[in-house]
């Protein structure tokens, strides 16, 4: 399924329901689309920057001249509209949204129905406000921006769904010299749901702990919540570097299925064990 | 030279990176799992997991501290069955609390 | 799938229930279980679960039983009373699979310490929310409780505006603000409200915002609406309760509130309204409230709303865990 590029310009939003080998391909498309239109913004700023100096000088000159500079300096500026910087430099996001989908091309079937979500300028929503004590005019708020999602069906019959959503915060102040200062800080909870079949893996529940000690993360990252019932195993983690996310993403991964693989062997076993009184 | 593959010959290693599954190719030529069948099984041999080394062992520790405890037919710790027995087991924190379900 | 408990007479459960509820909604079924007769105003706003508010005692505990036991949610959230309201949780939070989370609005010390409820929450709870600075206090120091802003029922951006307001309060066109007398809290502490509005009728334009009416209030003056903060716009002054929504409202408005402290088993609502300075002002009977309103009304600033509910940083802190 081709990229709705318009939708990408208009909203910066990818968001698809597609077979998961389509989505590696519409995320090169977009990774791309980025570099290009990242290309285009140099130059087009470049060229609108040289157009208006010329102007500039032109006015003194000779005022028509000028002026005609002038606007198509501004035109350039305009077309860059049509490559939105946040998808522009969106790289980042969309090597991520590659690598999560590359870990699962592994386990699911290449046809696997998929739903995706990427936004590279997502809405903020604004979780607290509040004053900032020792600081003139100081203002901390708490935001919460969702930009990513997907779910997919793995071969052992999961359903598996990640969410990235980015907590912010951010703080402004006024400093001894009168100027204003904004400070943000963001940190990145990863969260994960895998509804597994109890016919393949029982149910591993009794293994909740030892699932939790056996999650590893790199040092940015720490586990802030797990669940495990019968049905659904959930997981968040909260990773404070970004270049860290796509690891991250592998590993609470491999974490949560190294018991749940345990948990079949375990009913394996259990199934092979002689029944009481049975024939010996 | 690699002798003929019998026909419908499906490949019968083990694949996978969260967990084992059987690969579906047709042909070890071109797999980049087993790496034209050089590898007898990709799932166990895999070096891209991260800080999980042994990812597909688990010494006898892991079954015996579990052996006793997992009981797959019994009812979970998570069961809600719960009765008016659960709720009537109720501590007695002072005559005057408690009593009253509209007050607050 | 999130259970609310808010089991409790009156507003003040029911009013933050909602309030997270509608927040929480957004990524997942909600579920609000209550006993207050007030439960409709839920309708449309959220998912409810309604108990009788007359059943007996024993029978509303089995049926809070039955329900979280029919639910099977995947977190339970209970409202200030950690062991439910009738101790009906205690014997069974142990065995529930569900996070726990506590919402620790003030409670009773003598209560607190008759129960040891500090005890149980450590033992059986794994998140304690404080709904606001204050609140709470009887929980002690606990490294695992958040403190938010309030909350709220309303954010700012949701206040109906200033016209629609003037409407619904009926206001004519020569009254700019008014008196709003909020009877919230119980049935037969209604006639003081009815007081209250009779003693500011020749004196103010007055509007009582309750669910029944009392007889004391003439029809014209009877607004029946919720919630009522959405009215604070053209509040010059508000007669209230010091339950916890009232005085969160006004405060998130900083309008001013002439607060009656109404006796409670479990709520410190005089400790509340000295806690919240001189935006609060104590009165006792209807007379007293009536002038003190009435010096009140001299503040005719107008009010643009400027708040956030603290339930959205609540329902990330939940969902966190």
């Amino acid at each position: 399924m081709a990229v709705d590029v318009n939708r990408l310009r208009r909203e910066c939003v990818y968001q698809a329901s597609t077979p998961l080998e389509a989505v590696a391909g519409d995320l090169a498309q977009i990774e791309t689309l980025a570099a290009a239109w990242r290309a285009a913004r140099k130059r087009l700023f470049l060229a609108g920057a040289i157009e208006m100096a010329l102007g500039a000088i032109g006015l003194a000159i000779y005022a028509p001249v000028g002026l005609m500079l002038i606007a198509l300096g501004a035109c350039f500026f305009v077309r860059t509209r049509s490559r939105p910087r946040a998808v522009a430099n969106g790289a980042a996001r969309c090597a991520l949204a590659k690598s999560v989908a590359a870990m699962l091309a592994h386990d699911a079937e290449p046809n696997s129905p998929t739903a995706i979500r990427l936004a590279f300028k997502p809405k903020r929503e604004l979780l607290s406000e509040d004053p900032l004590p020792h600081r003139k005019n100081g203002k901390q708020r708490l935001y919460k921006a969702s930009w990513f999602s997907i779910e997919t069906s793995l071969s052992d019959g999961t359903t598996f769904t990640e969410t990235i959503d980015d907590l912010i915060r951010q703080r402004s102040f006024t400093n001894p010299r009168g100027k204003s200062k904004v400070k943000t800080r963001t940190h990145t909870l990863l969260g994960m749901r895998f509804a597994y079949p109890q016919k393949v893996y029982g149910d591993a529940t009794p293994l909740a702990a030892r699932m939790r000690q056996e999650i590893r993360l790199p040092s940015t990252g720490s586990v802030r919540g797990l669940e495990v019932t019968a049905r659904i195993v959930k997981v968040k983690a909260l990773v404070t570097q970004s270049s860290d996310l796509a690891p991250a993403g592998s590993m609470l991964a491999l974490g949560v299925y190294r018991m749940l693989n345990l948990s079949r062997e375990l009913q394996a076993h259990k199934r092979a064990q002689p029944k009481a009184g049975g024939p010996q | 030279m690699t002798p003929p593959l019998p026909p419908n010959w499906k490949c019968p290693r083990r694949v996978g990176f969260l967990f084992p599954h059987e690969c579906r190719r047709t042909t070890p030529v071109g797999c980049p799992d087993c790496q034209n069948g050089q590898i007898d099984d990709p799932y166990y041999s895999r070096v891209d997991r991260y800080g999980y080394s042994r990812y597909d062992y688990y010494d006898d520790a892991y079954f015996f501290d579990f052996e006793t405890s997992y009981e797959p037919d019994a009812p979970d710790a998570g069961s809600m069955d719960f009765t008016e027995a659960d709720g009537a087991d109720l501590a007695e924190p002072g005559g005057q609390f408690e009593n009253d379900m509209t007050e607050s | 799938m999130w259970l609310i408990y808010a089991l409790g007479g009156g507003w003040g459960h029911l009013t933050r229930a909602i309030a997270l509820a509608r927040v929480a909604q957004r990524d997942r079924p909600v579920l609000i279980l209550t006993n207050s007769p007030y439960a409709e105003a839920a309708a449309g706003a959220a998912a409810v679960r309604a108990l009788p508010p007359c059943a007996t005692a024993d029978r509303t505990r089995q049926e809070v039983i039955r329900a979280i036991g029919e639910c099977r949610p995947e977190c339970l959230i209970v409202d200030t009373f950690p062991r439910g309201i009738g101790g009906e949780l205690a014997g069974i939070l142990a065995g529930l699979a569900a996070r726990k989370v506590l919402v620790a609005r003030d409670l009773n010390p003598r209560y607190v310490a008759a129960a040891r409820l500090r005890e149980f929450v450590a033992t059986h709870y794994d998140l304690v929310l404080v709904p606001g600075a204050g609140e709470g206090l009887h929980m002690g120091d606990r490294p695992a409780a958040f403190t938010t802003a309030p909350w709220l029922v309303r954010s700012a951006h949701e206040i109906p505006d200033r016209d629609r307001v003037r409407t619904l309060l009926r206001l004519t066109p020569d009254e700019e603000q008014c008196v709003l007398v909020c009877a919230s809290g119980k049935p037969d502490e209604l006639d003081w409200y009815g007081a209250v509005v009779r003693e500011l009728l020749a004196a103010a334009p007055v509007r009582l915002i309750a669910a029944a009416r009392p007889p004391q209030c003439p029809e014209e003056c009877w607004v029946r609406y919720w919630p009522a903060m959405d009215l604070f716009a053209c509040a010059s002054v508000v007669v209230g309760g010091a339950g916890y929504n009232t005085v969160a409202e006004c405060l998130a408005w900083d309008v001013p509130l002439v607060a009656r402290a109404w006796p409670r088993a479990y709520d410190r609502q005089e400790l509340r309204a000295r806690s919240a300075g001189g935006r609060v002002t104590l009165v006792r009977e209807p007379p007293e409230a009536a002038r003190v309103a009435l010096d009140r009304m001299r503040d005719h600033r107008r009010r643009e709303p400027n708040f956030v509910t603290g339930a959205m940083e609540a329902a990330v802190r939940i969902a966190s865990i």
